[in-house]
């Protein structure tokens, strides 16, 4: 069985393909990601497409989610890779979908109604659905969700303290995101942890150049997360602002700021762009920290939020024996691993200096000192093997959505 | 004593017995009678410059303390009774310490100085280092938690605030008995464009939120330790778990908790359950739950423990006496403050 599975981004497009029958014996046949989707910019957009050793990049406008879909199943035709199944990413499920689910007109019509709940995330989703509807109508789809890991958040963790009214007509909780790249790391963990995976209580901080946050597992099973109803809470991103006093947009809307404005100031203009006053990227800050006041503090300022949140997440588990790092700025930053433990001595957490500044990007590395309490793990994620897994295990069942 | 409360909005005194065993007129309001400042020696004014719980810019707090009413008072007071002890405590002043990184939101730099965290209840957390380094004297770092009906914590090292676990209103930090603490802010956005007015937003989450909306079946605050197995009393104890690690990273050390309140049963109970995680860094219980050092305290941790943890009654009136011996007299606060305004000028 060949099973297509593709994983959107605000701006990019990545897929593989997975061949086998089941979860342990697949391989990947094809794998490839579409760069700049949608971006206006003098860099134009190209797809790279990996099959067996033969490498292509393909430079081509890229204006849409769908137009790149349609161009990978192109390609896909003309190496003669037949598609069995394709698999999904949706960020967002709501209250509808705590668990993977095949795609049907009921489903279809649920996932319609979640467009909103992740406005840059879901609607590109759902034009590569169509697409791939389109171009291959008969084959079986199915669908992953972010929030479903965090479907078992128990209700002191996912409750806002708000009226009843307010929860139950706006589906107003606390939903967790990142969930996909969190199944795959906390799993790839086990063999690190000697206490059992269903014992065991683990801290992963998922930090993405663009959204990053942090979630406690107790016992295999999510006890709290930073994310909430958006993606917008929690820790400090590279334009959004994490947690914030909830009287200051309404105090923006008080003086006259429309919702769109407020939205654009809190999710594209704050975070370590709107500290920093020249850059989201942690690489540029950390660049100029010494030299630039306003960079220093930003960093310190997401050392300060990250560190307070895995020390949150520790009392809450009563102990740690695993924290892990992953995606982009979880894998490259040895700086932002270093800062955030050294502020976490009080409860016995160390890494070993030069583990950390060496480790790799592309494999599981230890990087905790030798007396550290807890393991300290790099990870990195692969959230298009999680769907895969997904789709192998849903495919057999035959499962569908359960509302 | 003789307690003065000046605040921007009003000013109140309170009249305590030499004994500290009981407060003869709390909280009034009307004008102190010149025989009352005459009998007392020792007078306290204790100057807030808090409005509306919230903290004024630096700028603002210049102009308040020029502002002729507090001097008028002090001066009036001091002609009246000049062999008394006059001592002033700035309430604000407190939280002067706390670094930009605890203090700002992410936000861009020209919202960042309008729209920061305040502290709340200096005063109380103040006592409560104060208090703690008098019964455990060796310590250097505490977590000071305060249990009223908008609880809030903060973060001590030597004597000084490091981190707040309060936002720059009741809408964030911990949840409140009727205000909804930290939520995800998105939804002040989504009721907008539903078409409520911010007026209306603002007042379902100050008045109509906290725990009362989580459990509307308790009538006040201290219900919310009598029921432990209602959703508000699980949703403050896992809040409090993660100020106490939040704070305790901030801190890079867990020595001691103080919690300040109203001492029960239930409250101490539910304490004990609460502090259960902590075993895992050294925390041992008190062999029965709790022991009473005296009225006013409270020891939930053991002799032994690395943690030490202790619960303190919180009578306003007591903690303004007591904290007595932390002001300044005021002759030299006085002329410091001249200084201060001529070279302002």
């Amino acid at each position: 069985m060949n099973l297509l599975v593709f994983n959107c981004g605000s701006s990019s497009l990545n897929y593989k393909v997975f061949s086998g029958d089941t979860t342990s014996t697949t391989q990947i046949t094809a794998k490839g990601k579409a760069h700049r989707v949608g971006v206006k910019g003098s860099e134009p957009s190209f797809i790279e497409h990996h099959v067996s050793i033969q490498q292509v990049k393909e430079i081509q406008p890229l204006e849409t989610h769908a137009q790149a879909a349609e161009s990978m199943l192109q390609y896909l035709r003309d190496q003669r890779i037949s598609i069995d199944a394709i698999g999904h990413r949706f960020v967002h499920g709501g209250a509808y979908f705590k668990e993977s689910t095949l795609l049907t007109e009921n489903t279809l019509a649920r996932l319609t109604e979640c467009l909103p709940l992740a406005p840059i995330h879901n609607p590109n989703s759902m034009s590569v659905i169509h697409t791939c509807l389109k171009h291959l109508p008969g084959c079986p789809q199915y669908v992953t969700f972010d929030t479903a890991f965090h479907a078992a958040l128990p209700p002191e963790a996912y409750t806002y303290a708000v009226p009843p009214s307010i929860r139950g007509a706006h589906t107003y909780r606390r939903f967790g995101f990142h969930g996909l790249s969190y199944q795959y790391v906390t799993q790839a963990a086990r063999p690190f942890i000697k206490t059992p995976f269903s014992e065991s209580k683990i801290i992963a901080c998922h930090l993405g150049t663009g959204g990053s946050s942090a979630v406690a597992l107790n016992n295999g099973v999510p006890l709290d997360t930073s994310m909430g109803f958006t993606p917008l809470p929690g820790l400090i991103m590279s334009t959004r602002t994490g947690d914030l006093d909830a009287q200051i947009p309404i105090a923006l809307l008080k003086e006259g700021m429309s919702t769109k404005e407020i939205e654009t100031l809190l999710n594209k203009k704050s975070g370590l762009l709107g500290v920093s006053q020249f850059s989201s990227d942690l690489r540029d800050i950390l660049a100029r920290a010494e030299q630039n006041p306003n960079a220093q503090l930003a960093f310190e300022m997401a050392v300060h939020r990250l560190q307070k949140y895995i020390g949150a997440y520790l009392v809450l588990l009563g102990g740690l024996d695993a924290l892990i790092f992953t995606d982009d700025i979880g894998l490259w930053s040895w700086q932002i691993r270093e800062s955030v433990c050294q502020g976490l001595g009080w409860c016995g957490i160390a890494v070993d200096p030069a583990a950390n500044r060496h480790a790799p990007y592309d494999c599981i590395t230890p990087i905790e000192a030798p007396d550290s309490r807890a393991r300290v793990l790099v990870i990195p994620t692969d959230e298009e093997w999680v769907i895969g897994q997904e789709g192998f295990t849903l495919l057999q069942e035959g499962r569908h959505a359960h509302y | 004593m003789l307690i003065i409360k000046i605040r921007p909005t009003e000013t109140t005194w309170s009249l305590v017995d030499e004994t500290a065993k009981t407060c003869i007129i709390q909280n009034h309001s009307k004008p102190i009678p010149t025989e009352t400042i005459r009998s007392e020696s020792r007078i306290l004014y204790i100057v807030s410059l808090s409005l509306n719980g919230s903290i004024l810019t630096p700028g603002e707090q210049l102009k308040a303390s020029q502002n002729d009413h507090s001097l008028t008072i002090l001066r009036d007071c001091m002609r009246a009774n000049p062999r008394a002890d006059h001592r002033l405590l700035n309430e604000t002043r407190f939280f002067k310490s706390l670094p930009p990184k605890s203090l700002r939101y992410a936000l861009p730099a020209n919202l960042a100085d309008r729209f920061v965290r305040t502290g709340r209840d200096a005063l109380t957390h103040h006592w409560a280092w104060v208090k703690a380094k008098s019964i455990i004297p060796g310590i250097t770092s505490l977590i000071s938690i305060q249990l009223n009906s908008a609880p809030n914590a903060v973060a001590i090292q030597n004597g000084q605030p490091v981190d707040l676990f309060a936002g720059f209103s009741l809408l964030d930090g911990l949840p409140g008995f009727h205000s909804c603490g930290e939520i995800d802010p998105s939804l002040c956005l989504t009721l907008s464009e539903k078409g409520e007015p911010p007026e209306t937003i603002e007042q379902l989450l100050t008045t109509q939120s906290g725990l009362s909306s989580l459990s509307p079946e308790l009538t006040n605050f201290s219900q919310v330790f009598e029921q432990p197995e209602c959703l508000a009393s699980k949703f403050l104890a896992h809040q409090l778990k993660k100020t106490m690690g939040g704070m305790a990273s901030a801190l890079n050390a867990l020595e001691a908790i103080v919690f300040t309140g109203e001492i029960t049963p239930a409250l101490t109970t539910w304490l004990v359950n609460l502090l259960e995680p902590l075993a895992g860094f050294g925390f041992i219980p008190a062999s029965s739950g709790a022991s009473e050092a005296s009225q006013s305290i409270l020891w939930l941790s053991s002799p032994a423990s690395h943690i030490h943890v202790i619960l303190l009654q919180d009578t306003l009136w007591k903690i303004d006496y007591e904290m007595f011996s932390q002001a300044l007299p005021i002759q030299s606060r006085l002329e410091s403050d001249v200084l201060e305004n001529s070279t302002a000028s």
